[in-house]
C-alpha cells in the first residue's frame, strides 16, 4: 500500500521528535505477547527444535539409514556419537529424531498452510457475500465434515497408493473446514461493523473491501488457530503413521519413530522415550503460543 | 433561490425478518421507511428526528443504497439511484457521503488515520499521485482540527470527538455535494459535541453542502437544521422550517417530542411539564391501523383508527400528516 | 433529614498495563435522606467510578481508598456478607442498560420478587403481590400479566422501569441512578425522569443521579456536583450552579449546550480542546489546558476545593470567595 509508505515521512519525524510512539493492532499485541513468558519460552523452544532438526541430520557423523552391526539396539551413550541410542537395525536414534522433526514439522505447517490458505479465502468469501451463495458454500463445508477422516484417507490411500504428499493433500482437505467455518462467523460479524458500510459508502469494490477490512480483521481469531492447527496436525501425522497409513520407511517421522518405539517398549524403552519427548514439548509449545496469542490479540484486555 | 438537488419519492425499506416456522419459513417484512418523500436543497441541512426505530437511519442508508429500498425513488442529477448496479453508483458515491454515528466502529481499526482520510482518493481521485493524496489527506486532516503528525496514529488512540472528527475528513476528502450524517453526534460527551457541530456548519458554510442530518435529539437538531422531519414509525409525521416546527408544531406527535425535550432550567420542576406522551413506540412488525401514532396520541378518533391521515400542505413549506392538526 | 452517606477523600485506582489510573480524586460528600444529588462529567470524569466504589462494585483491576460511611458504619472495607446485606436493601444501583442488568432467562417479575425475598422474609405469594404492585407504581400496563414475560419481550423503556422498580422494591435509603435515561428517547426519557421523581418525592430515599446532561439535573436535583479529570471542581444547590456557575469547566458546559432556548444562527460556544489522558495527568488544574483564562499558577498548582459563598464550592484558583 504505497499510501501507508508515503504517508507522512515528514510527520514520522515530527512524532520522533516529541517522543510520541504511536502503534497498530497488531504492534501492541506483540507487546503483550512478549511480556507473556511461557509463551515466549516456547517459541525459543521451538525455534531449538527446528533448527536443531534442520541441522543436525546435516552435520551429525551418522546418516538415518547407516545401519551398523556393532550398535544394534544399543542403550544411549556418549560411546560412537549414539547419544540416543539406536535402533533395532542399528541406526542411530538421534538423528532419526531430528529427521523425523524436519518431517512432522514440516508437514505441520505446510498443511496448515494449505487449511489457512483455502480456508480463509472460502470462509471469506461466504461470509462477506452472503445469502444462498453462503447456504450453499457452507452446506458443503457440512458435506466434507461427515466424511470421517480415516475413511477418506483410506480412499485416498487405496487409489493412489502410499505417498507422503497424499499425507498433505489429505490432512490439508480435511483441516480447511474448521478454519473455513471460523473466517466465516468472524466475517460475518465484521460486515456489520460501521467501518465496511463506510467502505461500501466511499465506492470501494467488493474484492478490496475484503483485502482492506474484512480479512485483516478476521486474521486475529485465525492466527490463534492456526497455532493450536499445526499441533493438530502433527499429531493426525503421527497418527497415521502410527497405524501404518503416513510416512513409510526409509523416511521418517516422529510418528513413525513412536510406533516403532512402541513395539520395542520392553527391549529399548529409548526409541520411545526420545521422539515422544520432543513430539510432547512440540504440542505443549504451539499450545502456549496459542493461548498467548489469544490472550495478547483479546480486544477486551485493552 | 432554491433548488433541489436530491429528490426522493415515495421512499420505502423493508427488512425480512425470520419468522417462528420451521427452517427460517414464514418471513415477515419489517417496514422500516414508508412511503418517505422528500426533496433536499442545495446547501441546506435538512434534520431528521424520531425516536429509536421510527427509520430515520434506514432512510439515510437507503438515499445511498447502503440498504436496498423496497420501493420509490432517489433522483439525483436526473437519475434515479435505486436501478442503478454498484458499478454505475460508484462514480456518483463521490458526491454522497455519509459519517456514522459510533466513532470508533466506523473507523477499520487495522489502517492508520492517514491511510482511512486518504482511502476515498484511491477510488475517485486514481489519477493523483500517492504523494498528493497524501498531501491532500493531511490537509484535510487540518482542516477538520487535527494535526498532521496524527495521521500516522490508529483509531483506537483517538477520543470519541477525534474519531468523529476522522470521518468527516474522510467524507469530506472527495469535495461531496451532500453528506448524509447519521447520529453523528450521538455518542459524543457534551462539550465535544458542541464543537463537532461547529465544525459541521463551517464546513457547510466553506463548501455549500447539502446536509441530511440524523439525530434523535432535537435541540442538536434545533440548531443545525433549517428544515426539520418528524418521523414516527417509518412515516413522516410533519416537514416543516424551524422556527414554525418549534414555535408552532402542528402533528400531536412534534409537539409531545418537543415538551419531553428536559429544559436546563432549575426553575422548570419535572412536575411543570405538560404531560409526556405515555407509553412506547408499537412494534414495527405490527403497526397500528390507519394513523400510525394513534394508540399514544390524546387527540385520537375513530377515523384515525380507519385512514391514514395523507401528508397535507399547512401553509407555505409545512406539511404534517394529521386527521386533527393543531391550528 | 439524616445523614445516609458520608464519603471522604475517596479515591479510586484503576492498574493497566501501562501503570496506574487515578480514576477519582479527594472526593468528599454527605448525603442526606431525601436529597437528590446530581452528579454530572463526561465520560472518563470519574462520576460513574466513585459511587461503583462506594457500593464495592468496581473491577477487579480497582481499588478504593479513603472513607465511606453509611450511616456511621464504615462502608469501603466491609466485607462482601455485609456488603451483600447493605447492597440491594438500603442502597441500590439502576444502570443504564437494563437489559445486562437483567437475567434474560428469567421472567422480571421473579426477579422482582427475588430481589424482595433476599432481603425480607416474606414468602412467595406476598413477594409476588408487592412484585406486581411495584410494576404498577412504575406504570407498567397490564402489571399482573407482565409479571411472566421475559426481559427481552419488553420494550427499552418498560425494562429501565422494571430496573427501577428492583432498586425501589425493598424501600432502599440510597438509590444511586447511573445514566438511566441515556439509552432511551426524549419521550421515555421524560417518564423515566417523573417517575425517579415521583419516587424521591413520596419517600425518605436519598437519589443520586449519575448523568452528563445538565438538562436532565435541572429539573430533577436539589444539589450538584461537576466533575472533571476524577476530582469534583464545582458543588451547589442546583439553582445557584445555574444562576451563577463559578467554574470555567461549568460555564462552558452550560453554554455549549444546545437548548430549544438559544439562537440557532449563532455559533455554540464551545470548550476547545480534549479532556486530558488520565494515564498522564497535569500537575496543575486538570483543566488549565482548556480554560480561556489560565494562568501560570493553573498549570503548576491544583485547586482546592473550598467554599465560595454560602453553599457553593468549587475548585478554581480564579474565583474569588
Amino acid at each position: 500500500m504505497n499510501a501507508r509508505s508515503n504517508i507522512l515521512r515528514s510527520a514520522q519525524i515530527a512524532k520522533a521528535a516529541r517522543g510520541e510512539v504511536s502503534e497498530s493492532l497488531w504492534r501492541q499485541a506483540a507487546r503483550r505477547f512478549a511480556r507473556n513468558k511461557a509463551a515466549m519460552f516456547s517459541c525459543y523452544t521451538l525455534v531449538v527444535i527446528g533448527l536443531a532438526s534442520i541441522f543436525v541430520p546435516m552435520f551429525w557423523p551418522h546418516g538415518i539409514e547407516d545401519a551398523s552391526w556393532e550398535y544394534i539396539g544399543t542403550a544411549p551413550s556418549l560411546e560412537a556419537w549414539h547419544w540416543f541410542g539406536t535402533d533395532a537395525n542399528g541406526r542411530d536414534l538421534l538423528v532419526r529424531v531430528f529427521y523425523g522433526g524436519r518431517v512432522s514439522l514440516s508437514i505441520g505447517l505446510l498443511t496448515t498452510l494449505v487449511a489457512l490458505c483455502i480456508g480463509v479465502t472460502y470462509g471469506s468469501v461466504a461470509g462477506f457475500i452472503g445469502g444462498r451463495t453462503d447456504g450453499f458454500m457452507m452446506r458443503f463445508v457440512d458435506v466434507m465434515y461427515s466424511l470421517p477422516l480415516l475413511f477418506f484417507i483410506i480412499i485416498l490411500v487405496t487409489v493412489f497408493g502410499r505417498n507422503i504428499f497424499l499425507v498433505f493433500l489429505a490432512i490439508g482437505a480435511v483441516e480447511w473446514l474448521t478454519m473455513a467455518r471460523i473466517v466465516r462467523g468472524q466475517t460475518l460479524s465484521i460486515k456489520n461493523q460501521e467501518y465496511v458500510e463506510s467502505a461500501e459508502a466511499i465506492g470501494m469494490t467488493r474484492p478490496m473491501i475484503l483485502r482492506r477490512y474484512i480479512v485483516p480483521n478476521v486474521l486475529g481469531p485465525v492466527v490463534v488457530y492456526v497455532t493450536l492447527l499445526i499441533p493438530t496436525n502433527i499429531l493426525i501425522e503421527s497418527y497415521l503413521s502410527f497405524i501404518g497409513l503416513g510416512v513409510q520407511e526409509p523416511l521418517t517421522s516422529w510418528g513413525l519413530l513412536i510406533s516403532q518405539g512402541a513395539g520395542q517398549l520392553d527391549s529399548a524403552p529409548w526409541m520411545l522415550f526420545f521422539p515422544a519427548t520432543f513430539l510432547a514439548i512440540t504440542m505443549f509449545s504451539f499450545n502456549f503460543i496459542g493461548d498467548g496469542l489469544r490472550d495478547a490479540l483479546d480486544p477486551r484486555q485493552r | 433561490m432554491t433548488t433541489a438537488i436530491l429528490e426522493v419519492d415515495g421512499l420505502s425499506v423493508s427488512y425480512s425478518i425470520p419468522g417462528d416456522g420451521l427452517l427460517g419459513g414464514g418471513m415477515r417484512s419489517l417496514q422500516a421507511v414508508n412511503d418517505v418523500s422528500f426533496s433536499l436543497q442545495a446547501g441546506e441541512t435538512l434534520g431528521v428526528v424520531g425516536e429509536t426505530g421510527c427509520g430515520k437511519s434506514s432512510l439515510g442508508k437507503a438515499i445511498l443504497q447502503l440498504v436496498k429500498p423496497s420501493a420509490g425513488r432517489v433522483i439525483w442529477n436526473n437519475r434515479d439511484l435505486c436501478g442503478l448496479t454498484r458499478k454505475s453508483l460508484r462514480p456518483l458515491r463521490k458526491d454522497l457521503q455519509i459519517i456514522f454515528q459510533d466513532p470508533l466502529s466506523s473507523l477499520n481499526p487495522r489502517l492508520c488515520v492517514g491511510e482511512i482520510v486518504a482511502e476515498p482518493l484511491l477510488i475517485h481521485a486514481p489519477e493523483l499521485s500517492a504523494r498528493e493524496r497524501e498531501q491532500r489527506a493531511i490537509a484535510m486532516l487540518e482542516r477538520v482540527g487535527l494535526r498532521p503528525e496524527m495521521a500516522l496514529r490508529y483509531p483506537n488512540e483517538f477520543s470519541g470527538g477525534q474519531c468523529q472528527r476522522v470521518s468527516i475528513a474522510r467524507a469530506m476528502i472527495v469535495e461531496p455535494k451532500v453528506v448524509v450524517c447519521d447520529e453523528p453526534v450521538s455518542a459524543l460527551d457534551v462539550s465535544v459535541q458542541a464543537q463537532i457541530c461547529n465544525l459541521l456548519r463551517e464546513l457547510q458554510r466553506e463548501t455549500g453542502i447539502a446536509l441530511l442530518f440524523i439525530s434523535h435529539d432535537l435541540s442538536v437538531v434545533r440548531y443545525m437544521a433549517q428544515r426539520i422531519l418528524v418521523m414516527y414509525l417509518g412515516r413522516i409525521m410533519e416537514l416543516a422550517p424551524r422556527d414554525e416546527l418549534f414555535t408552532k408544531p402542528l402533528h400531536p406527535y412534534s409537539q409531545a417530542l418537543i415538551r419531553s425535550v428536559p429544559v436546563p432550567d432549575p426553575a422548570m420542576p419535572l412536575n411543570d411539564y405538560p404531560d409526556a406522551l405515555s407509553g412506547d413506540l408499537p412494534s414495527p412488525l405490527d403497526p397500528p391501523s390507519g394513523c400510525v401514532f394513534r394508540t399514544r396520541c390524546p387527540k385520537s378518533t375513530p377515523i384515525c383508527v380507519s385512514q391514514a391521515p395523507p401528508l397535507e400542505r399547512r401553509g407555505d413549506r409545512h406539511l404534517v400528516a394529521c386527521h386533527h392538526p393543531e391550528e | 433529614m439524616t445523614v445516609l452517606l458520608e464519603c471522604e477523600n475517596l479515591a479510586v485506582t484503576f492498574d493497566i498495563d501501562q501503570g496506574q489510573i487515578n480514576a477519582v480524586q479527594d472526593l468528599s460528600l454527605t448525603l442526606s435522606s431525601g436529597e437528590c444529588l446530581g452528579v454530572v462529567g463526561e465520560s472518563g470524569s470519574g462520576k460513574s467510578q466513585s459511587f461503583l466504589a462506594m457500593l464495592g462494585l468496581l473491577a477487579r483491576n480497582g481499588r478504593a481508598s479513603g472513607s465511606v460511611k453509611f450511616r456511621g458504619e464504615e462502608i469501603l472495607a466491609a466485607n462482601r456478607r455485609r456488603l451483600n446485606e447493605l447492597r440491594g436493601s438500603r442502597l441500590a444501583i439502576i444502570f443504564q442498560d437494563a437489559l445486562s442488568g437483567l437475567t434474560p432467562t428469567m421472567r422480571v417479575g421473579e426477579q422482582l420478587a427475588e430481589a424482595l425475598r433476599c432481603h425480607e422474609a416474606v414468602d412467595s405469594a406476598q413477594a409476588r403481590a408487592r412484585a406486581i404492585e411495584m410494576m404498577e407504581i412504575v406504570n407498567i400496563p397490564d402489571a399482573a400479566n407482565r409479571f411472566s414475560a421475559y426481559p427481552f419481550e419488553l420494550s427499552g423503556g418498560q425494562r429501565q422501569r422494571i430496573m427501577i422498580a428492583m432498586a425501589m422494591i425493598c424501600r432502599p435509603d440510597v438509590v444511586i441512578a447511573d445514566e438511566p435515561t441515556t439509552a432511551l428517547d426524549v419521550t421515555v426519557q421524560a417518564q423515566i425522569l417523573r417517575l425517579l421523581d415521583g419516587f424521591r418525592r413520596h419517600t425518605e430515599t436519598a437519589l443520586v443521579m449519575i448523568t452528563h446532561d445538565l438538562a436532565v439535573v435541572a429539573g430533577l436535583c436539589d444539589r450538584v456536583m461537576i466533575m472533571y479529570a476524577g476530582r469534583p471542581v464545582e458543588m451547589a444547590p442546583t439553582a445557584t450552579l445555574f444562576d451563577r456557575p463559578c467554574h470555567p469547566y461549568t460555564i462552558g458546559l452550560l453554554k455549549s449546550m444546545p437548548t430549544l432556548r438559544n439562537d440557532p444562527a449563532a455559533d455554540l460556544p464551545v470548550i476547545a480542546g480534549q479532556p486530558p489522558d488520565m494515564r498522564k495527568p497535569p500537575p496543575g488544574c486538570a483543566f488549565a489546558e482548556r480554560c480561556a483564562l489560565a494562568e501560570e499558577r493553573c498549570r503548576e498548582e491544583r485547586p482546592q476545593l473550598r467554599q465560595v459563598g454560602g453553599s457553593q464550592q468549587v475548585a478554581c484558583h480564579l474565583v474569588s470567595a
